[in-house]
Protein backbone atom coordinates (compact mmCIF):
# COMPACT_ATOMS: atom_id res chain seq x y z
CA UNK A 1 0.00 0.00 0.00
CA UNK A 2 2.58 1.95 0.98
CA UNK A 3 4.48 2.09 -2.67
CA UNK A 4 1.68 3.96 -4.17
CA UNK A 5 0.84 7.91 -4.80
CA UNK A 6 -0.34 10.01 -1.93
CA UNK A 7 -4.34 10.26 -1.60
CA UNK A 8 -5.17 13.81 -0.74
CA UNK A 9 -8.64 15.72 -0.32
CA UNK A 10 -9.98 17.02 -2.86
CA UNK A 11 -10.99 19.90 -0.65
CA UNK A 12 -12.89 21.48 2.01
CA UNK A 13 -16.73 20.57 1.80
CA UNK A 14 -19.98 22.26 3.04
CA UNK A 15 -21.99 19.09 4.97
CA UNK A 16 -25.23 19.56 6.48
CA UNK A 17 -26.05 17.51 9.43
CA UNK A 18 -29.11 15.20 8.69
CA UNK A 19 -29.31 13.06 11.50
CA UNK A 20 -27.78 12.28 15.10
CA UNK A 21 -28.14 9.03 17.25
CA UNK A 22 -26.96 7.90 20.54
CA UNK A 23 -26.42 4.42 20.08
CA UNK A 24 -24.78 3.93 23.77
CA UNK A 25 -24.49 6.82 26.82
CA UNK A 26 -21.60 7.82 25.16
CA UNK A 27 -21.22 6.80 21.23
CA UNK A 28 -22.77 8.24 18.60
CA UNK A 29 -23.75 8.02 15.04
CA UNK A 30 -23.99 11.33 13.01
CA UNK A 31 -25.25 11.32 9.14
CA UNK A 32 -24.18 14.48 6.83
CA UNK A 33 -25.26 15.29 3.47
CA UNK A 34 -21.91 16.07 1.43
CA UNK A 35 -22.30 14.87 -2.39
CA UNK A 36 -18.81 15.63 -2.85
CA UNK A 37 -17.80 13.07 0.13
CA UNK A 38 -20.99 10.69 -0.05
CA UNK A 39 -20.63 10.01 -3.93
CA UNK A 40 -17.11 9.90 -4.24
CA UNK A 41 -15.29 8.17 -1.17
CA UNK A 42 -14.37 4.37 -0.68
CA UNK A 43 -13.81 2.13 2.00
CA UNK A 44 -11.03 2.76 3.99
CA UNK A 45 -11.02 6.67 3.39
CA UNK A 46 -11.59 9.20 6.46
CA UNK A 47 -12.92 12.95 6.63
CA UNK A 48 -11.72 15.94 8.76
CA UNK A 49 -14.80 17.59 10.94
CA UNK A 50 -14.80 20.96 11.76
CA UNK A 51 -17.35 22.89 13.40
CA UNK A 52 -17.29 26.37 10.94
CA UNK A 53 -16.78 29.53 12.89
CA UNK A 54 -14.98 28.04 15.73
CA UNK A 55 -11.63 28.65 16.71
CA UNK A 56 -12.00 26.40 19.95
CA UNK A 57 -11.79 23.37 18.66
CA UNK A 58 -9.53 24.97 16.28
CA UNK A 59 -8.43 22.08 14.06
CA UNK A 60 -10.48 19.25 12.25
CA UNK A 61 -10.54 15.87 13.09
CA UNK A 62 -10.54 12.82 11.61
CA UNK A 63 -13.13 10.33 11.58
CA UNK A 64 -13.53 7.04 9.60
CA UNK A 65 -16.33 6.88 7.18
CA UNK A 66 -19.03 4.14 8.30
CA UNK A 67 -21.25 4.34 5.15
CA UNK A 68 -22.51 5.99 1.99
CA UNK A 69 -26.08 6.30 0.69
CA UNK A 70 -26.63 8.85 -1.85
CA UNK A 71 -25.66 12.18 -0.90
CA UNK A 72 -25.30 11.02 2.75
CA UNK A 73 -22.22 9.62 4.60
CA UNK A 74 -21.82 8.52 8.06
CA UNK A 75 -19.43 8.06 11.55
CA UNK A 76 -19.57 6.79 14.68
CA UNK A 77 -17.46 8.16 17.14
CA UNK A 78 -16.99 7.59 21.12
CA UNK A 79 -17.47 11.31 23.31
CA UNK A 80 -13.29 11.34 24.53
CA UNK A 81 -13.26 15.10 24.27
CA UNK A 82 -14.15 18.51 22.96
CA UNK A 83 -14.73 18.25 19.73
CA UNK A 84 -16.49 14.77 20.29
CA UNK A 85 -18.55 16.58 23.02
CA UNK A 86 -19.52 19.36 20.67
CA UNK A 87 -20.39 16.80 18.10
CA UNK A 88 -22.66 15.10 20.00
CA UNK A 89 -25.07 17.30 20.33
CA UNK A 90 -25.44 18.48 16.81
CA UNK A 91 -28.93 19.17 15.65
CA UNK A 92 -29.83 18.37 11.84
CA UNK A 93 -29.69 21.26 9.66
CA UNK A 94 -26.46 22.37 11.44
CA UNK A 95 -23.68 23.01 9.22
CA UNK A 96 -20.13 21.40 9.12
CA UNK A 97 -17.11 21.28 7.44
CA UNK A 98 -15.91 18.37 6.15
CA UNK A 99 -12.32 17.79 4.54
CA UNK A 100 -12.26 14.89 2.21
CA UNK A 101 -12.27 12.10 1.29
CA UNK A 102 -8.59 11.38 2.41
CA UNK A 103 -6.61 8.62 1.99
CA UNK A 104 -6.24 5.18 0.72
CA UNK A 105 -8.51 2.33 0.42
CA UNK A 106 -8.69 -0.68 1.39
CA UNK A 107 -9.04 -1.76 -2.17
CA UNK A 108 -10.22 -4.26 -3.76
CA UNK A 109 -10.28 -7.89 -2.60
CA UNK A 110 -7.51 -9.80 -3.54
CA UNK A 111 -8.59 -13.10 -2.07
CA UNK A 112 -12.43 -14.88 -2.05
CA UNK A 113 -12.52 -14.83 1.70
CA UNK A 114 -12.02 -11.63 3.97
CA UNK A 115 -12.07 -11.69 7.73
CA UNK A 116 -13.43 -8.02 8.93
CA UNK A 117 -11.49 -7.52 12.36
CA UNK A 118 -12.85 -4.58 14.69
CA UNK A 119 -11.69 -3.44 17.70
CA UNK A 120 -14.03 -1.18 19.06
CA UNK A 121 -15.13 2.01 16.94
CA UNK A 122 -12.52 0.38 14.41
CA UNK A 123 -15.82 -1.03 13.25
CA UNK A 124 -16.63 1.98 11.02
CA UNK A 125 -14.75 1.69 8.28
CA UNK A 126 -14.78 -2.21 7.86
CA UNK A 127 -18.84 -1.56 7.91
CA UNK A 128 -18.19 0.79 4.75
CA UNK A 129 -15.76 -2.11 3.45
CA UNK A 130 -18.52 -4.51 4.12
CA UNK A 131 -21.75 -3.06 2.22
CA UNK A 132 -18.86 -2.73 -0.65
CA UNK A 133 -17.88 -6.52 -1.26
CA UNK A 134 -19.28 -8.14 -4.08
CA UNK A 135 -21.10 -11.19 -3.58
CA UNK A 136 -18.64 -12.96 -5.15
CA UNK A 137 -16.49 -12.60 -1.46
CA UNK A 138 -17.16 -14.64 1.32
CA UNK A 139 -16.71 -12.33 4.26
CA UNK A 140 -16.73 -12.47 7.64
CA UNK A 141 -17.28 -9.54 10.20
CA UNK A 142 -15.96 -10.49 14.03
CA UNK A 143 -16.21 -7.55 16.71
CA UNK A 144 -14.02 -7.25 20.10
CA UNK A 145 -15.23 -4.89 22.69
CA UNK A 146 -14.33 -4.65 26.34
CA UNK A 147 -17.94 -5.05 28.33
CA UNK A 148 -21.43 -4.83 29.02
CA UNK A 149 -21.57 -0.92 28.39
CA UNK A 150 -20.92 -1.50 24.76
CA UNK A 151 -23.54 -3.86 24.31
CA UNK A 152 -26.34 -1.46 22.60
CA UNK A 153 -23.20 -0.48 20.53
CA UNK A 154 -22.83 -4.12 19.80
CA UNK A 155 -26.31 -4.14 18.53
CA UNK A 156 -26.20 -1.26 16.59
CA UNK A 157 -23.67 -3.14 14.37
CA UNK A 158 -25.34 -6.50 14.34
CA UNK A 159 -28.52 -4.73 12.50
CA UNK A 160 -26.13 -3.87 9.82
CA UNK A 161 -23.92 -7.03 10.23
CA UNK A 162 -26.74 -9.53 11.59
CA UNK A 163 -24.56 -12.63 11.10
CA UNK A 164 -21.32 -11.31 12.95
CA UNK A 165 -19.35 -12.86 15.42
CA UNK A 166 -19.04 -11.02 18.56
CA UNK A 167 -16.70 -11.15 21.22
CA UNK A 168 -16.70 -9.44 25.09
CA UNK A 169 -14.21 -9.40 27.34
CA UNK A 170 -16.01 -9.48 30.32
CA UNK A 171 -18.22 -11.99 28.14
CA UNK A 172 -21.22 -10.01 28.61
CA UNK A 173 -22.12 -10.63 24.77
CA UNK A 174 -21.12 -12.88 22.33
CA UNK A 175 -18.06 -15.36 23.31
CA UNK A 176 -15.99 -14.79 26.14
CA UNK A 177 -12.15 -13.09 25.01
CA UNK A 178 -11.06 -10.82 22.87
CA UNK A 179 -11.20 -11.45 18.33
CA UNK A 180 -8.03 -13.26 17.96
CA UNK A 181 -10.43 -16.15 19.37
CA UNK A 182 -12.45 -15.64 16.46
CA UNK A 183 -9.92 -15.89 14.41
CA UNK A 184 -7.95 -19.21 13.01
CA UNK A 185 -4.82 -20.69 14.12
CA UNK A 186 -3.61 -19.78 10.82
CA UNK A 187 -4.41 -17.72 7.79
CA UNK A 188 -6.42 -19.89 5.37
CA UNK A 189 -5.19 -20.31 1.68
CA UNK A 190 -7.20 -17.20 -0.69
CA UNK A 191 -8.02 -15.17 2.78
CA UNK A 192 -7.01 -12.17 4.02
CA UNK A 193 -7.85 -10.17 6.93
CA UNK A 194 -8.69 -6.11 6.73
CA UNK A 195 -8.53 -5.11 10.54
CA UNK A 196 -9.04 -1.84 12.26
CA UNK A 197 -8.87 -1.06 16.28
CA UNK A 198 -6.89 -0.20 18.99
CA UNK A 199 -3.55 -0.49 18.40
CA UNK A 200 -2.77 -3.28 20.50
CA UNK A 201 -5.06 -5.64 18.86
CA UNK A 202 -3.83 -4.49 15.21
CA UNK A 203 -0.09 -5.47 16.51
CA UNK A 204 -1.31 -8.61 18.09
CA UNK A 205 -2.95 -9.60 15.06
CA UNK A 206 0.16 -8.75 12.94
CA UNK A 207 2.18 -10.86 15.07
CA UNK A 208 -0.02 -13.78 15.31
CA UNK A 209 0.03 -14.19 11.56
CA UNK A 210 3.75 -12.81 10.92
CA UNK A 211 3.82 -15.33 7.81
CA UNK A 212 0.87 -13.54 6.46
CA UNK A 213 1.15 -10.60 7.50
CA UNK A 214 1.36 -9.17 3.53
CA UNK A 215 -2.10 -10.71 3.23
CA UNK A 216 -3.35 -8.15 6.51
CA UNK A 217 -4.45 -4.75 5.67
CA UNK A 218 -4.37 -2.38 9.16
CA UNK A 219 -6.20 1.09 9.19
CA UNK A 220 -4.32 3.37 10.98
CA UNK A 221 -5.12 5.92 13.91
CA UNK A 222 -2.54 8.51 14.39
CA UNK A 223 -3.14 12.46 16.14
CA UNK A 224 -2.68 14.71 13.22
CA UNK A 225 -3.47 18.38 12.17
CA UNK A 226 -3.94 18.54 8.34
CA UNK A 227 -5.21 15.37 7.07
CA UNK A 228 -4.01 17.15 3.38
CA UNK A 229 0.03 15.46 4.07
CA UNK A 230 1.52 18.84 5.41
CA UNK A 231 2.21 18.68 9.06
CA UNK A 232 4.04 15.50 8.98
CA UNK A 233 2.63 15.44 12.29
CA UNK A 234 1.27 11.65 11.45
CA UNK A 235 4.25 10.24 10.50
CA UNK A 236 4.76 6.19 11.19
CA UNK A 237 7.81 3.97 10.56
CA UNK A 238 7.42 1.72 7.93
CA UNK A 239 9.54 -0.66 5.86
CA UNK A 240 9.62 1.75 2.91
CA UNK A 241 10.38 4.63 5.31
CA UNK A 242 8.74 7.35 6.96
CA UNK A 243 4.82 7.57 5.95
CA UNK A 244 2.25 9.85 6.64
CA UNK A 245 -1.10 7.73 8.34
CA UNK A 246 -3.13 10.93 6.24
CA UNK A 247 -2.28 10.84 2.89
CA UNK A 248 -0.04 7.91 2.14
CA UNK A 249 -2.57 5.56 4.54
CA UNK A 250 -4.91 5.04 6.46
CA UNK A 251 -4.73 0.97 5.03
CA UNK A 252 -0.88 -0.21 5.16
CA UNK A 253 -0.71 -3.78 4.71
CA UNK A 254 0.38 -5.31 8.36
CA UNK A 255 4.21 -6.40 6.90
CA UNK A 256 4.66 -2.82 6.17
CA UNK A 257 4.28 -1.21 9.70
CA UNK A 258 6.97 -0.72 12.53
CA UNK A 259 5.14 -2.13 15.10
CA UNK A 260 7.60 -1.80 17.73
CA UNK A 261 7.94 1.88 17.00
CA UNK A 262 4.62 2.58 16.95
CA UNK A 263 3.00 3.98 20.34
CA UNK B 1 4.04 48.95 -6.46
CA UNK B 2 1.55 51.04 -8.61
CA UNK B 3 -2.50 51.11 -7.83
CA UNK B 4 -3.04 50.41 -11.33
CA UNK B 5 -1.28 46.65 -10.89
CA UNK B 6 -4.18 45.42 -8.95
CA UNK B 7 -5.61 45.97 -5.80
CA UNK B 8 -3.54 43.34 -4.22
CA UNK B 9 -0.46 42.89 -5.71
CA UNK B 10 2.28 43.10 -3.14
CA UNK B 11 6.37 44.18 -3.67
CA UNK B 12 9.00 42.51 -1.65
CA UNK B 13 11.82 43.67 -2.78
CA UNK B 14 12.84 42.26 -6.18
CA UNK B 15 10.02 39.90 -5.80
CA UNK B 16 6.10 40.71 -7.06
CA UNK B 17 3.47 39.03 -5.82
CA UNK B 18 -0.29 38.48 -6.91
CA UNK B 19 -1.16 39.18 -3.43
CA UNK B 20 0.17 39.62 0.34
CA UNK B 21 -1.05 36.50 1.15
CA UNK B 22 2.02 34.01 1.43
CA UNK B 23 2.03 30.14 3.17
CA UNK B 24 4.27 30.23 5.63
CA UNK B 25 7.29 27.10 5.96
CA UNK B 26 6.17 24.20 7.25
CA UNK B 27 2.52 23.60 5.91
CA UNK B 28 2.39 22.49 2.47
CA UNK B 29 3.63 19.01 1.27
CA UNK B 30 5.15 18.56 -2.07
CA UNK B 31 2.16 16.47 -3.62
CA UNK B 32 2.01 17.67 -7.37
CA UNK B 33 -1.93 18.33 -6.81
CA UNK B 34 -0.93 20.84 -4.35
CA UNK B 35 0.49 22.43 -6.45
CA UNK B 36 -1.60 22.81 -9.10
CA UNK B 37 -3.31 26.50 -9.64
CA UNK B 38 -7.10 25.41 -8.13
CA UNK B 39 -5.40 24.45 -5.00
CA UNK B 40 -3.07 28.01 -4.60
CA UNK B 41 -6.11 30.30 -5.33
CA UNK B 42 -5.66 33.78 -3.65
CA UNK B 43 -2.22 32.65 -2.71
CA UNK B 44 0.71 35.21 -3.80
CA UNK B 45 3.61 32.68 -2.62
CA UNK B 46 4.35 29.41 -0.93
CA UNK B 47 7.17 28.43 1.46
CA UNK B 48 8.19 25.12 1.23
CA UNK B 49 8.93 23.28 4.48
CA UNK B 50 12.07 23.17 5.96
CA UNK B 51 15.23 22.32 4.00
CA UNK B 52 18.68 21.07 5.63
CA UNK B 53 21.77 20.03 4.39
CA UNK B 54 21.25 16.33 5.25
CA UNK B 55 18.09 14.21 5.87
CA UNK B 56 16.49 14.88 8.72
CA UNK B 57 13.91 12.20 10.42
CA UNK B 58 12.24 14.52 12.76
CA UNK B 59 11.04 14.10 16.14
CA UNK B 60 9.71 10.87 17.68
CA UNK B 61 6.78 11.27 20.52
CA UNK B 62 3.48 13.22 19.84
CA UNK B 63 4.10 15.86 17.10
CA UNK B 64 0.75 17.72 16.67
CA UNK B 65 -1.46 18.65 19.87
CA UNK B 66 -3.98 21.32 19.82
CA UNK B 67 -4.16 24.27 22.62
CA UNK B 68 -7.57 26.62 23.08
CA UNK B 69 -7.54 28.65 19.80
CA UNK B 70 -4.16 27.45 18.97
CA UNK B 71 -2.01 23.86 18.13
CA UNK B 72 1.95 23.35 19.32
CA UNK B 73 3.95 21.62 17.06
CA UNK B 74 7.29 18.96 17.76
CA UNK B 75 8.06 18.42 14.02
CA UNK B 76 11.66 18.43 14.75
CA UNK B 77 12.02 19.93 10.64
CA UNK B 78 11.57 16.31 9.34
CA UNK B 79 12.39 16.88 5.41
CA UNK B 80 15.08 14.50 3.22
CA UNK B 81 17.53 16.76 2.56
CA UNK B 82 18.62 19.71 -0.03
CA UNK B 83 20.02 17.37 -2.51
CA UNK B 84 16.26 14.88 -2.21
CA UNK B 85 14.62 18.82 -2.54
CA UNK B 86 16.49 19.84 -5.91
CA UNK B 87 16.16 16.37 -7.19
CA UNK B 88 12.51 15.21 -6.65
CA UNK B 89 10.38 18.56 -5.04
CA UNK B 90 12.22 21.40 -7.15
CA UNK B 91 10.81 20.03 -10.34
CA UNK B 92 7.18 20.09 -8.41
CA UNK B 93 7.15 23.51 -6.71
CA UNK B 94 8.82 25.35 -9.69
CA UNK B 95 5.76 24.35 -12.00
CA UNK B 96 3.41 26.13 -9.72
CA UNK B 97 2.08 29.34 -10.96
CA UNK B 98 3.32 31.55 -7.92
CA UNK B 99 6.13 31.67 -6.44
CA UNK B 100 8.13 29.68 -4.25
CA UNK B 101 10.30 30.49 -1.20
CA UNK B 102 12.89 27.63 -0.12
CA UNK B 103 12.97 27.77 3.74
CA UNK B 104 16.23 26.64 5.13
CA UNK B 105 17.14 25.75 8.89
CA UNK B 106 20.88 25.24 9.66
CA UNK B 107 22.34 24.19 12.96
CA UNK B 108 26.26 25.01 11.84
CA UNK B 109 27.99 27.67 9.75
CA UNK B 110 28.88 25.24 7.48
CA UNK B 111 25.89 23.31 6.94
CA UNK B 112 24.09 27.10 6.33
CA UNK B 113 26.92 27.59 3.48
CA UNK B 114 26.65 24.51 1.95
CA UNK B 115 22.77 24.18 2.23
CA UNK B 116 22.69 27.89 0.18
CA UNK B 117 25.28 27.61 -1.94
CA UNK B 118 23.89 23.98 -3.66
CA UNK B 119 20.04 26.29 -4.13
CA UNK B 120 22.55 28.70 -5.75
CA UNK B 121 23.27 26.74 -8.16
CA UNK B 122 19.41 26.56 -9.54
CA UNK B 123 19.26 30.59 -8.43
CA UNK B 124 17.52 30.83 -12.26
CA UNK B 125 14.53 28.87 -10.80
CA UNK B 126 14.78 29.48 -7.00
CA UNK B 127 12.90 32.81 -6.50
CA UNK B 128 14.07 33.56 -3.11
CA UNK B 129 14.97 31.99 0.06
CA UNK B 130 13.85 32.23 3.59
CA UNK B 131 16.52 31.25 6.22
CA UNK B 132 15.10 29.95 9.46
CA UNK B 133 16.96 31.33 12.55
CA UNK B 134 15.38 29.79 15.16
CA UNK B 135 17.41 26.84 15.08
CA UNK B 136 19.91 26.29 17.65
CA UNK B 137 23.57 27.43 16.68
CA UNK B 138 25.39 24.23 17.74
CA UNK B 139 28.73 25.01 17.64
CA UNK B 140 28.21 28.68 19.75
CA UNK B 141 26.43 27.42 22.56
CA UNK B 142 22.97 25.54 21.53
CA UNK B 143 21.21 29.56 21.74
CA UNK B 144 19.40 29.57 18.65
CA UNK B 145 21.02 32.12 15.61
CA UNK B 146 17.87 34.56 16.39
CA UNK B 147 18.33 35.02 19.94
CA UNK B 148 20.79 37.66 19.83
CA UNK B 149 22.00 40.20 17.07
CA UNK B 150 25.48 38.33 17.30
CA UNK B 151 24.32 35.50 16.34
CA UNK B 152 22.05 36.75 13.90
CA UNK B 153 24.61 38.95 11.92
CA UNK B 154 27.09 36.01 11.69
CA UNK B 155 24.47 33.73 10.19
CA UNK B 156 22.93 36.51 7.73
CA UNK B 157 26.28 36.94 6.92
CA UNK B 158 26.94 33.29 5.74
CA UNK B 159 24.13 33.15 4.46
CA UNK B 160 24.30 36.62 2.25
CA UNK B 161 27.56 35.11 1.11
CA UNK B 162 26.45 31.88 -0.29
CA UNK B 163 22.81 32.57 -1.74
CA UNK B 164 23.03 35.86 -4.65
CA UNK B 165 19.22 35.83 -4.80
CA UNK B 166 16.68 37.55 -2.55
CA UNK B 167 16.98 36.77 0.96
CA UNK B 168 14.63 36.75 3.54
CA UNK B 169 15.18 36.00 7.24
CA UNK B 170 12.28 34.20 9.75
CA UNK B 171 12.96 36.09 13.13
CA UNK B 172 12.57 34.35 16.06
CA UNK B 173 9.75 35.61 18.23
CA UNK B 174 11.79 34.48 21.75
CA UNK B 175 14.37 37.31 21.21
CA UNK B 176 13.86 39.78 23.63
CA UNK B 177 15.21 42.62 21.66
CA UNK B 178 13.76 42.04 18.10
CA UNK B 179 14.58 45.39 16.82
CA UNK B 180 17.79 44.76 17.62
CA UNK B 181 18.16 40.93 16.01
CA UNK B 182 16.17 42.73 13.24
CA UNK B 183 18.50 45.72 12.31
CA UNK B 184 21.41 43.14 12.67
CA UNK B 185 19.60 41.07 9.61
CA UNK B 186 19.20 44.17 7.86
CA UNK B 187 22.35 45.41 8.23
CA UNK B 188 24.11 41.64 7.27
CA UNK B 189 22.48 42.07 3.85
CA UNK B 190 18.64 40.67 4.50
CA UNK B 191 16.24 41.83 1.52
CA UNK B 192 13.35 41.57 4.01
CA UNK B 193 12.42 39.61 7.41
CA UNK B 194 9.47 37.52 8.52
CA UNK B 195 8.24 38.27 12.12
CA UNK B 196 8.23 35.92 13.28
CA UNK B 197 8.19 31.78 13.98
CA UNK B 198 5.99 29.67 16.39
CA UNK B 199 5.73 30.95 20.30
CA UNK B 200 8.20 28.22 22.85
CA UNK B 201 5.12 26.75 24.97
CA UNK B 202 4.12 23.24 26.41
CA UNK B 203 1.42 21.02 28.02
CA UNK B 204 1.31 18.62 30.38
CA UNK B 205 -0.55 15.16 30.29
CA UNK B 206 -2.31 15.27 33.21
CA UNK B 207 -3.29 11.71 33.35
CA UNK B 208 0.68 10.66 33.30
CA UNK B 209 1.99 13.96 34.84
CA UNK B 210 4.55 14.06 31.66
CA UNK B 211 5.12 16.74 29.23
CA UNK B 212 3.27 15.66 26.14
CA UNK B 213 6.16 16.43 23.82
CA UNK B 214 9.29 14.00 24.26
CA UNK B 215 11.32 17.22 24.01
CA UNK B 216 8.57 18.89 26.10
CA UNK B 217 9.09 22.84 24.48
CA UNK B 218 7.21 23.21 21.26
CA UNK B 219 6.15 25.38 18.88
CA UNK B 220 2.75 27.19 19.08
CA UNK B 221 0.31 28.88 16.79
CA UNK B 222 -2.71 29.46 15.72
CA UNK B 223 -5.12 32.52 16.12
CA UNK B 224 -3.89 32.75 20.13
CA UNK B 225 -0.71 34.06 18.74
CA UNK B 226 -2.05 36.87 16.58
CA UNK B 227 -1.32 39.53 19.08
CA UNK B 228 1.89 38.86 20.20
CA UNK B 229 3.01 38.89 16.85
CA UNK B 230 1.32 42.00 15.79
CA UNK B 231 3.60 43.66 18.70
CA UNK B 232 6.57 41.92 17.18
CA UNK B 233 5.65 43.40 13.48
CA UNK B 234 5.13 46.68 15.27
CA UNK B 235 8.10 47.01 17.11
CA UNK B 236 10.55 45.45 14.12
CA UNK B 237 8.48 48.47 11.79
CA UNK B 238 9.58 50.94 13.84
CA UNK B 239 13.58 50.36 13.34
CA UNK B 240 14.57 48.46 9.81
CA UNK B 241 13.97 49.66 6.53
CA UNK B 242 13.78 46.45 4.52
CA UNK B 243 10.07 44.61 4.10
CA UNK B 244 8.86 42.75 6.79
CA UNK B 245 6.15 40.32 6.20
CA UNK B 246 3.82 39.52 9.36
CA UNK B 247 3.44 35.84 10.46
CA UNK B 248 1.60 34.59 13.50
CA UNK B 249 -1.54 33.85 14.11
CA UNK B 250 -3.33 35.35 10.68
CA UNK B 251 -6.23 33.91 10.77
CA UNK B 252 -8.94 35.95 8.15
CA UNK B 253 -8.73 39.42 6.29
CA UNK B 254 -8.70 41.34 9.22
CA UNK B 255 -5.78 39.86 10.96
CA UNK B 256 -3.92 40.63 7.40
CA UNK B 257 -5.09 44.54 7.34
CA UNK B 258 -4.02 44.75 11.05
CA UNK B 259 -0.42 43.11 10.06
CA UNK B 260 -0.42 45.84 7.20
CA UNK B 261 -1.58 48.44 8.95
CA UNK B 262 1.58 47.87 11.81
CA UNK B 263 3.86 48.43 8.70
CA UNK B 264 4.02 44.80 7.21
CA UNK B 265 4.20 44.70 3.54
CA UNK B 266 2.41 41.01 3.12
CA UNK B 267 1.47 38.48 5.65
CA UNK B 268 2.32 34.56 5.96
CA UNK B 269 -0.18 32.55 7.13
CA UNK B 270 -0.15 28.70 8.09
CA UNK B 271 -2.34 26.86 10.71
CA UNK B 272 -4.73 28.40 9.42
CA UNK B 273 -4.45 26.01 5.80
CA UNK B 274 -4.89 23.45 8.48
CA UNK B 275 -8.24 24.76 9.37
CA UNK B 276 -9.45 25.80 6.03
CA UNK B 277 -7.68 25.63 2.48
CA UNK B 278 -9.75 28.12 0.81
CA UNK B 279 -8.22 30.74 3.27
CA UNK B 280 -5.89 32.40 0.83
CA UNK B 281 -8.89 33.32 -1.70
CA UNK B 282 -11.41 34.16 1.15
CA UNK B 283 -8.56 36.62 2.60
CA UNK B 284 -7.94 38.26 -0.79
CA UNK B 285 -12.00 38.85 -1.10
CA UNK B 286 -12.00 40.24 2.44
CA UNK B 287 -9.12 42.51 1.48
CA UNK B 288 -10.55 43.66 -1.59
CA UNK B 289 -14.14 44.08 0.38
CA UNK B 290 -12.57 46.20 3.11
CA UNK B 291 -10.35 48.32 0.40
CA UNK B 292 -13.72 49.06 -1.39
CA UNK B 293 -15.48 49.87 1.57
CA UNK B 294 -13.18 52.28 2.61
CA UNK B 295 -12.84 53.99 -1.05
CA UNK B 296 -9.24 52.88 -1.28
CA UNK B 297 -7.20 51.74 -4.51
CA UNK B 298 -4.70 49.19 -2.93
CA UNK B 299 -3.16 47.80 -0.12
CA UNK B 300 -0.50 49.96 -0.09
CA UNK B 301 -2.67 52.97 0.73
CA UNK B 302 -3.12 51.22 4.57
CA UNK B 303 0.43 49.86 5.07
CA UNK B 304 1.44 51.35 7.79
CA UNK B 305 -1.41 53.35 8.33
CA UNK B 306 -1.62 52.57 12.06
CA UNK B 307 1.56 54.46 12.83
CA UNK B 308 0.41 58.17 11.29
CA UNK B 309 -2.02 58.81 14.28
Amino acid sequence: MCSGSAHLPSGDHKGIVSDSKRITDDIFSVSIICPQIARHSLPGQFIMLRLPGRTDPLLGRPFAIAGCSGDIFTVIFKVVGKMTGLLASVMSGQEISVRGPVGNSFGEPSCKTIFLVAGTLGAAPLLFAQSSLGETTNSRFILGVPDKTWIPYVEWIRGKVPHMNVFSEDGSTGSKGNVLAGLPRELPDNSELWVCGPLPMMSAICKRFSESSERILVSLEKRMACGMGGCLGCVIDTTFGKRRVCVDGPVFRGSEVCWDELS
Amino acid sequence: MNCHDGPLKTEIGEMNLRSPIIISSGVWPYDRQMWEPSALVGTGAVCTKAVTLMPREGNSGIRVWETPSGMLNSIGLQNSGVDSFINDYLPVVSGADVPFVVNVAAERPQETESTLRKLDSYRDIIPCVELNISCPNVDGGGMAWGMSPEGTREVVDIARRSWKGPLWVKLTPQASDIGSVGLAAQEAGADALVAGNTWLGMDIDINNAKPVFERTFAGLSGPSVFPLALRVVWDLCSVVDIPVIGCGGVADHRDCIAMIMAGASAVETGTSMFVDLDTPAMMCRGIKKYLSDFGLSCISEIKGSARRS
